[in-house]
């Protein structure tokens, strides 16, 4: 395999390890828990930033360059620091459109604060270099990896898998536990969750910085990848991407979200080898119609997704009489059976 | 109709749903018989200029089952909305077991035993039937993050599988252990509501509210559920019953309160009601 090719399958990894890591985040929101956060690249936005600024040292070193908060972090406390950011934005953001508001009404005011914290980065110079953003934000572990471009991407691939990982283990702790299932039961019902004694408005602000977090990682991980970030990679849009990712690859499973996190970014790319392509604003323009379009495509006719979210079985006891003949009773008693389902 | 459940040793653990055990001490009321279980007072509520509510005021008690019955606009499932939290008082004081709860939100409520039951359906409907009862077992610590996160399954693996007792418990004295591990979507309307009952048990409530719980169900079905309801009062637990069916009534209720333009104009038992003039006149013209 050429150089070449090595180093652009080695980008497409890294880039699909942040897109999984961001996707699981916002699946814990809207898959599991219901809660339509249009204004999710926001918080993908925060973490990328402060893992920016905080790895490329105070801006004085960067003549042209205007932001704050610039620091010479290790590029672990960095990214630990962006993911933390991506937290505690989520706070104010969440107890502003999480409160007393319908799932659709929250939904727009999600998009507004999108919108409004593109504006605001965009037009306020002094505060993260404004629109042109930032830029020369050194690659991360750069004296410890291989020296080649390549090699360098291989070895920064299998450390975003490795973080992908960690969140797969703790994320299944959290949505195949009770609380997972108290947040399922939010998202069916509302109104009979909380008469069953669940603080909704509490597990959905803890999801909503659960996610944030998660999407400050992933910001994280992008900027050290890219080294630049800017809004015009952060507007509403992108949030859409994640969206599709996960209605493609099944809402409320992490297997069907890391899927459809890999479907999603290839399906775009096959507009990159159609006639005409060599123009960039058709080429970008053509990209958002194949996502749309797939979107479209599976709302309508698979919305559960590529790999619908498990149903939860419990084996009967022993002691009830006439059950076992329903398939249920061969698991380990007191353990949960998972079982996909298939056409429901 | 199925036989209540047996006893078995996970009876005398507090913390267990009220399906597992007898119903009737644990569930009359901590605060005991004397005093009543829930104080309504001058309670009020208005949407926009129509006063749904309008200075309503009686109590229940911690043993039986009270009936709430009106004409259809009385402001009787208001009222349900503002013991619940799903509303707010605008007047007037709500007393559930000696606490104030007139400004706590519903969670808290449901937390210290004050559990409803819809009057429109609301299952759980992506979860299984099974699941829709676990969720509402209470004092789970798994529901916490810390704990899901840090403890892992060990840390809430005994709370599941006393909770897992209890509801399996419960489909079985129910008749719906052969759809524990189906979505709950794919009952029938008749089912859902006993989902919907049994789940409202699962929460191990001291007052369960039931709003129109005959309501759009079949003949065969209602005389079912009514039979359910006759015997979880005699196992003592307290209910507070809103229901159109004066006869269903008559038959499940030891005290009731009549409402109309969104205050209490009689109580008493429902034989002495129906022979009150100002109860007849709401019916006529309500």
């Amino acid at each position: 395999m050429s150089s070449a090719v090595q180093f652009y399958l080695a980008g497409v990894l890294v880039v699909a390890g942040v897109t999984i890591i961001a996707s699981w985040g916002l699946d814990l929101q809207l898959g599991t828990t219901g809660v339509l956060n249009f204004g999710f690249v926001v918080f993908q936005a925060a973490g990328a930033y402060t893992t920016g600024v905080l790895t490329m040292g105070p801006a004085s070193e960067h003549p042209g360059l205007s932001y704050i908060a610039g620091a010479h972090l290790p590029f672990i406390p960095a990214l630990l620091a962006g993911t933390a950011v991506g937290g505690l934005v989520a706070v104010p953001i969440g107890l502003l459109g999480l409160r007393r508001l319908r799932a659709d009404y929250q939904a727009i005011v999600f998009l507004v604060v999108s919108l409004i914290a593109t504006d605001v980065v965009d037009n306020t110079r002094g505060f993260m270099n404004g629109a042109a953003g930032l830029s020369l934000v050194p690659q991360p572990f750069v004296s410890l990896l291989p020296v080649s471009p390549t090699g360098y991407l291989w070895a920064y691939s299998v450390i975003t898998f490795v973080l992908v990982l960690v969140v797969w283990l703790v994320l299944r702790r959290v949505t195949e536990s009770p609380l997972g299932r108290a947040l399922r039961a939010t998202r069916e019902q509302e109104e009979a969750a909380a008469a069953l004694g669940k603080n909704v408005n509490a597990l959905r602000l803890l999801v909503f910085v659960i996610g944030g977090a998660l999407a400050g990682l992933s910001g994280g991980l992008y900027v050290g990848y890219l080294g630049a970030w800017a809004p015009s990679g952060w507007l509403y849009p992108e949030t859409f991407v994640f969206v599709t990712v996960i209605i493609v690859g099944g809402r409320g499973n992490k297997l069907g979200v890391l899927l459809g996190a890999l479907i999603v970014p290839a399906f775009g790319e096959v507009s990159q080898f159609l006639p005409n392509s060599s123009s960039a604003l058709f080429s970008g323009a053509i990209q958002w119609m194949f996502v749309g379009a797939l979107l479209l495509v599976f709302l309508w006719w698979r919305p559960r997704g590529v790999i619908p979210e498990a149903r939860r079985t419990f084996p009967a006891p022993a002691s009830l009489p006439g059950i076992a003949s329903r398939g249920i009773s061969s698991a380990t008693p007191g353990k949960q059976k998972f079982e996909g389902v298939s056409s429901e | 109709m199925s036989e209540p459940g047996g006893r078995n040793s996970l009876e005398d653990s507090p913390d267990l749903p009220s399906a597992t055990r007898s119903l009737s001490a644990a569930h009359a009321g901590e605060s005991g018989t004397s005093a009543p279980l829930l104080r309504v007072e001058k309670v009020s509520h208005s949407f926009g200029a129509v006063r749904a509510v309008a200075g309503a005021t009686f109590s229940v008690s911690g043993t039986g089952i009270t009936g709430l019955i009106g004409p259809n606009g009385a402001g009787k499932s208001s009222a349900v909305g503002i013991i619940c939290g799903n509303l707010r008082a605008s007047d007037g004081e709500v007393h559930f077991d000696g606490r104030d709860i007139t400004s706590k939100p519903a969670y808290l409520r449901a937390r210290w035993g004050l559990i409803r039951m819809f009057q429109l359906s609301s299952d759980f409907s992506r979860l299984t039937v099974i699941e829709n009862l676990l969720v509402a077992g209470q004092r789970q610590p798994g529901e916490r993050l810390i704990v899901s996160l840090l403890g892992g399954r060990r840390a809430w693996r005994k709370r599941e599988e006393e909770l897992l007792a209890a509801g399996w418990d419960l489909l079985a004295r129910f008749g719906l252990a052969d759809k524990a591990n189906d979505y709950a979507q794919t009952l029938s309307g008749g089912q859902k509501r006993v989902l919907e009952l049994m789940r409202a048990l699962m929460a191990s409530p001291k007052l369960l509210v039931l709003d129109e719980p005959l309501a759009g169900v079949s003949p065969a079905l209602a005389d079912e559920l009514t039979a359910h309801l006759l015997t979880l009062k005699q196992e003592g637990m307290a209910m507070l019953l809103i229901e159109h069916e004066l006869d269903v009534v008559e038959r499940l209720c030891d005290h009731v309160v009549a409402m109309a333009e969104g205050r209490v104009i009689a109580e008493g038992a429902m034989s002495s009601l129906r022979k009150m003039d100002i109860v007849q006149k709401a019916y006529s013209f309500g």
